[in-house]
């Protein structure tokens, strides 16, 4: 009889275990004041704004020398030869950069190459600034042409005596470096781009001929260790200030502009469960600039500078919620009309950063656009902010449900 | 042994329902369950009048007597549903326990009485597929729970000429419904909010059992309104946290009294039963919308002999009954779905009748598709184990 028992209770809980079938309109037949419907909404963006702050100047994959749109590029470089060589004996130098884009109308522009006066300066943080006052303009090493080319090899012959002197100064016990070289700008019609040492391809080299130590001739590349873009602006002044009302507000690779957007979720009430959020923007096609490949857009949330007396979302000191791990992102291009963030990917990210909008973990102070490529190229992308035209307007467009109503 | 296995069991397996989906359980607090026993459910559900030893009673705790016997009994339901509208048609089957009881004498007279029995069971899976400028997506909703009563009282008997008995009945049980957002159309995210509520509160009932002639019995019960009180919380998909929500829900009273007649082998019965549903309340919520709920039921078993010493198949006992009811809920023409049944039972004495499996297979209708949003065409099969050891007695010496 205990088998019996038991024999039944293992039936009863197989059975149990019911395939999900639903009863025919059951859910229209439901009556319930709200059952989550889905509910549709675009924001047209409230405020928007735009800084510049310069690019990283170095550890870049590219740097860039030459002008744009009144900007000058400047380069600074330094070489290791001791690395490769551990006695001056070099006999001949030749400076082999590989050009792998060009900005710009014009043939031609002149390059002289300076010695730099100090060791101090480092990759990550120097600037036109910090060396214009530091470079010997009454001792050029070289002067040399670059052509208005998309892709070409410049090779140019490097004094030895210049290398053979960085060699001798270098004490690698002492981490002794020597000074460096700046390839300035005097003026220029284009600016050209070239690979440099991060992208590990391409990148600037000295080839040296010397006397080994079995007395014959033998060569050796020494590759670029440093450099840098030095970005000589006319007008500094309003470099890291948000600017607001504006007709457009951009993009820019090569004075660094970035774009700030912010809306008004008030309309979305708190408890909303949000399933899609796509970010657009018209895009001003006349004033953009960039080749078919466009510019790689981040989008990040503005945190608010709380230290400031009378913070406001554009406070001058942007900075952004470095602890989100997944930015949605995208490229713009000139041949189309509106940037969109309406793939997938992006849009889960973007649903994610609303939804946090909404639960207040992430108090609303807008979002900042950027590239991922400042001092690639100068490449821009402008953005309607709908103040002429109230149609071409940064738009968010939510898609979102509210909880059902409960039974009891 | 066997009847403290039995204990465990029905302990480990009491809190799930038997019943396969049903519409009409997601209106109001779910479907009425009405089960006495499984014996009683082979007689069209009547047996509000008639005591058995080996049939211990859901409904009214005085309609049974164990002559001293420690005696324990699990319920089991299994169901199965042909739901249909005008539209479309399909198949559900659910089942588990639907009562336990555990009895023993306390004094010659005087019986513990404890149970655990369902009330209101409401089980339900629905889904719809929808179109929003061009968005697809399905909405699910499958809802479950009920409610059910844990039983604790005293049986008074005066031989079997009459019996009383008074219980606290603790209603406990939860309600979950799950609702789901899931899209066809790429580039969005799903959604999930659950939804789950617990009851508590606290009733009494009392039942009698008289025998004014040998074979003439007459049974009554009371069930008081019970008080509920409700706790939902909410676990939504967009993390925000509602904060609890409290309320009461007043669950009804109910009475029901029945006549059992036996005429040599012959036992006929005839119930009725009702519950006040169109009391049904919910505090600062829905007000009632429902009817009372009532149903009237007639059966009859035949045993040709109980003695231990005949051949098996005459101890046998054959029942059969119908029942007819009304549900609490209303169609749109404001009339009471209703369901119907016909019922066939078996009872198979085992240990010299000191133990019986009882079946009862039972085939009905619920709502008519002309006038009701479905029509449910079901078919139940009950069992029911019930034992009995002599416990807490001492040996004569």
């Amino acid at each position: 009889m205990k088998k019996l028992y038991l024999l039944l209770l293992l039936t009863i809980f197989i059975w149990n275990c019911g395939q999900e079938k639903s009863i025919p309109n059951g859910y229209e037949a439901l009556i319930r004041d709200n059952k989550g419907e889905l509910i549709t909404t675009t924001l047209k963006a409230v405020d928007t704004a735009e800084l510049w702050k310069t690019p990283s100047t170095g550890y870049n994959e590219y740097f860039l020398l030459g002008q744009y749109n009144n900007i000058r590029t400047h380069t600074i470089m330094r070489f290791y030869p001791s690395v490769y060589l551990d006695s001056a004996r070099v006999e001949s130098a030749e400076l082999f950069l590989s050009q792998s884009n060009s900005f710009g109308q014009g043939d031609s522009m002149s390059v002289t190459i300076y010695p730099v006066l100090s060791p101090d300066w480092l990759e990550s943080s120097v600037t036109w600034n910090t060396i214009e006052p530091l470079y010997d303009a009454t001792d050029p090493i070289i002067n040399f042409k670059i052509g208005n080319a998309d892709t070409s090899l410049i090779s140019v012959p490097f004094p030895a005596d210049r290398v053979n002197e960085w060699i001798l100064t270098e004490d690698l016990d002492a981490n002794v470096r020597n000074n460096g070289i700046l390839f300035h700008i005097s003026q220029a019609d284009f600016m050209v781009q070239f690979p440099s040492s991060d992208l590990q391809v391409s990148e600037p080299y000295l080839r040296l001929i010397y006397e080994n130590e079995e007395g014959n001739k033998d060569t050796t590349d020494v590759i670029v260790t440093e450099e840098a873009t030095l970005y000589e602006y006319e007008n500094t002044e309003e470099e890291n200030r948000a600017v607001t009302g504006l007709e457009t507000i951009h993009i820019d690779n090569l004075q660094g502009y970035r774009a700030m957007i912010r809306f008004d979720l008030s309309a979305v009430p708190i408890q909303a469960s949000v399933h899609q959020a796509i970010l657009s923007l018209p895009i001003d096609t006349d004033k953009s600039y960039s080749n078919e490949e466009g510019i790689n857009i981040k989008v990040n949330v503005v945190l608010l500078d709380t230290t400031l007396q009378n913070p406001t979302w554009y406070n001058t000191n942007v900075s952004v919620d470095s602890a989100l791990q997944y930015l949605p992102q995208t490229i713009a291009a000139t041949d189309v009309s509106v940037l969109s963030f309406a793939d997938q990917t992006n849009i889960q990210y973007m649903s994610r950063i609303v939804q946090n909008w909404l639960l207040e973990r992430n108090p609303n102070h807008g979002l900042l656009l950027q590239s991922s490529e400042y001092g690639f190229n100068p490449y821009s992308i402008h953005f309607y902010t709908g103040k002429i035209d109230s149609s071409r307007v940064p738009e968010l467009k939510i898609t979102y449900s509210l909880p059902p109503a409960a039974k009891f | 042994m066997k009847n403290r296995i039995l204990l465990v069991i029905g302990i480990l397996v009491i809190t799930s329902f038997a019943m396969a989906d049903s519409f009409y359980s997601s209106l109001g607090l779910g479907l009425p369950k009405y089960f006495i026993s499984t014996k009683s459910a082979g007689m069209g559900g009547v047996g509000l009048a008639i005591a058995d030893p080996l049939s211990l009673n859901s409904i009214n705790p005085a309609a049974f007597y164990i002559d001293g016997v420690t005696t324990v009994s699990l319920d089991f339901q299994v169901e199965s549903a042909d739901i249909k509208n005008t539209q479309s048609k399909v198949n559900m089957r659910d089942g588990n326990a639907v009562g336990f009881h555990f009895v023993f004498p306390l004094h010659k007279s005087i019986t513990f009485l404890s149970s655990l029995t369902p009330k209101v069971i409401s089980r339900y899976h629905l889904s719809s597929q929808q179109e929003l400028d061009d968005i697809e997506f399905l909405k699910k909703v499958n809802g479950n729970g009920g409610l059910s009563s844990a039983n604790l009282g005293l049986q008074y008997s005066q031989g079997r000429k009459l019996l009383i008995a008074a219980q606290m009945n603790y209603y406990f049980g939860s309600h979950n419904e799950n609702w789901k957002t899931v899209f066809l159309t790429d580039g969005y995210v799903d959604g999930e909010d659950e939804i789950t509520s617990h009851f508590w509160g606290v009733g009494f009932s009392i039942g009698m059992l008289a025998r004014p002639l040998n074979n003439l019995s007459i049974g009554m019960v009371y069930y008081s309104t019970s008080n509920i009180d409700v706790e939902t919380s909410m676990t939504l998909s967009s993390f925000y946290q509602p904060s609890v929500s409290r309320t009461k829900l007043d669950y009804p009273s109910s009475f029901g009294f029945g006549l059992g007649y036996q005429i040599k082998k012959l036992l006929v019965g005839l119930d009725y039963y009702n519950q006040q549903w169109s009391q049904y309340s919910v505090e600062n919520g829905e007000s009632s919308q429902l009817n009372n709920y009532w149903r009237v039921g007639s059966g009859i078993e035949y045993q040709d002999a109980k003695a231990t010493n005949v051949r098996y198949l005459r101890r046998v006992i054959y029942r059969i009954g119908a029942y007819y009811a009304k549900l609490p809920f209303s169609n749109s023409e404001n009339e009471s779905v209703s369901e119907q049944f016909v019922t066939v039972g078996l009872g198979l004495p085992f240990l010299r009748n000191r133990g019986r499996v009882d079946l009862a297979l039972e085939y009905g209708k619920r709502g008519v598709l002309e006038h009701d949003p479905y029509q449910e065409n079901l078919f139940r099969i009950s069992c029911s184990i019930t034992g009995g050891e002599l416990w807490f007695q001492r040996r004569p010496r």
